[in-house]
């Protein structure tokens, strides 16, 4: 991860390796450091003024130090951002916002609805009560924040954050380390054309001013700007502009250095915040000048000043102090801290496109996640449409079987209804069979030795026909016979014979002459005999037994 | 929450769904292979109802082809007359007699009210006269095989007299009746034989109209 920082006069970029969970206390490694000089025109007072060309100093920057990635932390500078400590109601967050940026609004140069607003509760010394808590408001004009991305991404960066460089300085260099409870901690940054106060508490940002005078060339004398700023610090310090304690002069600037600080310190001591300065922590490309410790030491009795260690840093980086506030962007706004409040630096267009991004993550979260059960689901419903055909195949299949089965039966029945019928019919027709050659048959065998038959006439009754003397209805069948017999004794014979045969009723003799007979003359009884057949000679044929229809 | 963010946030998730629902849910609700199967296992269940009770059915009496085919031999489907006169002549020359004439004397129908007897429904008959000679065993033989053979003879008439010129030979007049379930309208006269011409038992009314030899 990179980290940019930059002043109206440089750009510098640190690239650290990727630290772990906690910024303070660890001495990362820096991999490589470098600086541009920025023309005139590009950055005035802490905003970008020309993108264009930041975004060619930008490359010039990557060219120069060889930065392996190309993911930076944007640093902001502090000049570009006005920070208010205030007493606010409890809100809720988006009435809080409100709140904040009515409050800062009379501070800021431009209309309150151009400025990217946050505010940060502090949670030392913060709520006074149940319906105040103490908050710190920033305000930076969205449009600086979007130039420095827009900037970056021409250069073709991949921005991480933006984070406002003196809230990076306090979290970073571990200048909140061993604090002591219910004090205060400063961060001097020293440049060579300005010089940056933080105030902070146990890392979190409470103040930051931006003195336009430093040690370096060109800052040895107050500005004039510098010199207004003073005057109107005298007011609250007690003291007048350009009177430096102490009286050292043995670095130009110095004591201009520090009659700022000092007044800025004052002014923040008696009018916004009492408690005591615990440690004053010096960096930058200055903060090693001879005699400022001192000086410093000699202002503020009652705190100690240190000069903030370096991390481990390549031969070839040059002075590793000239990048305190790059080294630290990178290192806050890679690692972050977890336990500190940060200022939300985010424009609004980025917001919206983060916002869509989130958005867009949560839908496709909640598609990834839905997704198995839909592909599981539809896996199922295809599964049991697949063995819902199987089945309707099967069950068709079955039906064509059972229909075909159907069929046959009733083929069997039909032909067997039409067997019924026919046998039936004949049935009918054999009962209508009396059995005449079994009549016959019978008469001739009830014949006596002596007696013979010339003739025998069996046939089925008429309407209405029956035999000599019969009365009552008329039988099925007559009968007529002529025969010889020896004597009329042979005649009664035949006559009882043929009268004891069940199936015949109702002889009549018609005639019985004695007299000669045949070729021979021979002298016989010839008679002539009527009578009614009443019954069958023959029984009726059994039907045969049934049998079972055989399935098919 | 804008339309936008709604749409953001539920759009994958929506078109997730859509998806699911276009592939997987809609194909196999659409596909009508449940109404296929509700509709197959409904007929099969009454099928196998009406099965099981065709099976359940009272066992006919025969097989079925054997009694049609029996009944079909006692009465045909046709007069099969020349079939009858060469069978005649079959089981006259068997039995030792001999057929003098034969030839057909009426038709009645089932809608005949004038007929011999009752006739089943769909019945036709056809009354034939026969004239044969020949000893007493002869002839009773002829007319036991007459009566016992498959097509079904009802004889209705026996008139045995005894030949006067040939001793112990009986000329017997017959009057049978066979049936066919043809439906007869008319049939051509009665041709009478020739007197003692033998009956040629091939020799028949192609046309199954009857007749002699």
């Amino acid at each position: 991860m990179v980290g940019v920082a930059y002043d109206d006069w440089s750009l510098r970029g640190v690239e650290r390796r990727r630290p772990g969970r906690s910024v303070a206390g660890r001495r990362d490694e820096v991999l490589a450091a470098g600086a541009v000089e920025l023309d005139g025109g590009v950055v005035e007072h802490g905003e970008i003024v020309d993108v264009e060309r930041f975004a060619a100093a930008l490359r010039s920057l990557w060219q120069q130090a060889g930065f392996a990635t190309r993911r930076v932390v944007l640093g902001l500078d502090a000049r570009a951002a006005v920070i208010r400590r205030v007493e606010l109601p409890a809100l809720p967050p988006a009435e809080m916002a409100q709140a904040a940026a009515y409050d800062i609004g009379e501070l800021l140069s431009y209309p309150v609805e151009e400025a990217l607003v946050s505010a940060v509760e502090l949670d030392a010394g913060g709520r006074t009560d149940g319906s105040a808590i103490q908050v710190v408001i920033l305000a930076v004009r969205q449009g600086a924040v979007v130039d420095l991305g827009r900037a970056a991404r021409l250069a073709g960066l991949h921005p991480a954050a933006t984070e406002l460089v003196p809230a990076a300085l306090v979290a970073a260099i571990g200048a909140d380390r061993g604090l002591a409870p219910g004090s205060l901690g400063v961060v001097v940054e020293l440049g060579a054309g300005s010089t940056g106060v933080v105030v902070h508490d146990r890392g979190g940002l409470l103040f930051s001013r931006v003195i336009t005078a430093g040690l370096g060339t060109g800052a040895a004398s107050l500005s004039d700007e510098l010199e207004m700023e003073l005057a109107l610090l005298a007011g609250y310090a007690g003291g007048s502009a350009g009177s430096a304690p102490g009286g050292s002069t043995r670095v130009p600037g110095l004591a201009t250095v520090v009659e700022g600080v000092r007044r800025t310190l004052h002014y923040y001591i008696t009018e916004l915040d009492d408690r005591p300065l615990d440690r004053i922590v010096l960096c930058g490309a200055q903060s090693g000048v001879g005699g400022l410790a001192l000086e410093l030491a000699e202002t503020f009795p009652d705190a100690a000043v240190l000069r903030h260690e370096q991390p481990a840093w390549p031969a070839a980086g040059g002075d590793p102090h000239a990048y305190d506030d790059a080294a630290s962007v990178a290192l806050f706004g890679a690692a972050g801290r977890p336990d500190l409040r940060r200022f939300d630096l985010v424009p609004a267009p980025e917001r919206a496109r983060r916002s869509t991004r989130s958005r867009l993550a949560v839908g496709a979260a909640v598609t990834v996640a839905l997704a198995p059960l839909l592909v599981a689901d539809a896996s199922l419903r295809w599964a049991e449409r697949g063995e819902t055909a199987r089945e309707s195949a099967v069950a068709e299949a079955h039906v064509v079987d059972l229909q075909g089965e159907l069929a046959t039966f009733q083929d069997a029945q039909a032909r067997q209804a039409e067997a019924d019928r026919a046998s039936a019919r004949v049935e009918a027709l054999r009962l209508d069979d009396y059995g005449l050659p079994t009549v016959v048959r019978r008469m001739a065998e009830a014949m006596p030795a002596d007696t013979f038959l010339v003739s025998l006439r069996v046939q089925r009754s008429r309407t209405g026909e029956a035999p000599t003397g019969w009365s009552g209805p008329p039988p099925p069948g007559v009968f007529n016979a002529t025969g010889v017999a020896g004597s009329l004794n042979g005649v009664g014979r035949w006559l009882d014979g043929v009268q004891t045969l069940p199936l015949v009723s109702g002889l009549w003799l018609s005639q019985s002459a004695h007299g000669p007979y045949g070729p021979s003359e021979q002298v016989a009884e010839v008679f002539t005999v009527d009578g009614a057949i009443t019954d069958r000679a023959e029984p009726v044929a059994v039907p045969p037994p049934a049998a079972e229809v055989q399935a098919p | 929450m804008t339309p936008r963010a709604v749409v953001e946030l539920a759009g994958p998730p929506l078109a997730a769904l859509a998806l699911w629902f276009g592939v997987g849910w809609l194909p196999p609700a659409m596909s009508g292979d449940g109404e296929r199967l509700v509709r197959a296992e409904a007929e099969r269940a009454g099928l196998l109802a009406e099965v099981a009770a065709a099976r359940e059915l009272p066992a006919a009496a025969g097989p079925a082809e054997e009694r049609l085919s029996a009944a079909a031999a006692a009465v045909p489907a046709e007069p099969q007359i020349s079939e009858f006169v060469r069978l005649v002549g079959q089981l006259a020359t068997a039995s030792g007699a001999a057929v003098d004439q034969m030839s057909p004397l009426t038709v009645s129908s089932d809608t005949d009210a004038e007929a011999t007897a009752q006739l089943p429904p769909g019945t036709s008959s056809i009354t034939l006269s026969i004239g044969t000679r020949g000893t007493y065993e002869a002839l009773m033989g002829f007319l036991d095989q007459l009566r016992h053979q498959p097509r079904l003879v009802v004889v209705d008439l026996i008139d045995l007299t005894a030949d006067e010129n040939d001793a112990g030979t009986l000329v017997a007049n017959l009057e049978v009746r066979i049936f066919t379930t043809a439906a007869l309208v008319n049939l051509p006269a009665p041709v009478d034989p020739a007197p003692d011409a033998p009956v040629d038992a091939a020799a028949g009314a192609p046309d199954g109209t009857g007749g002699a030899p």
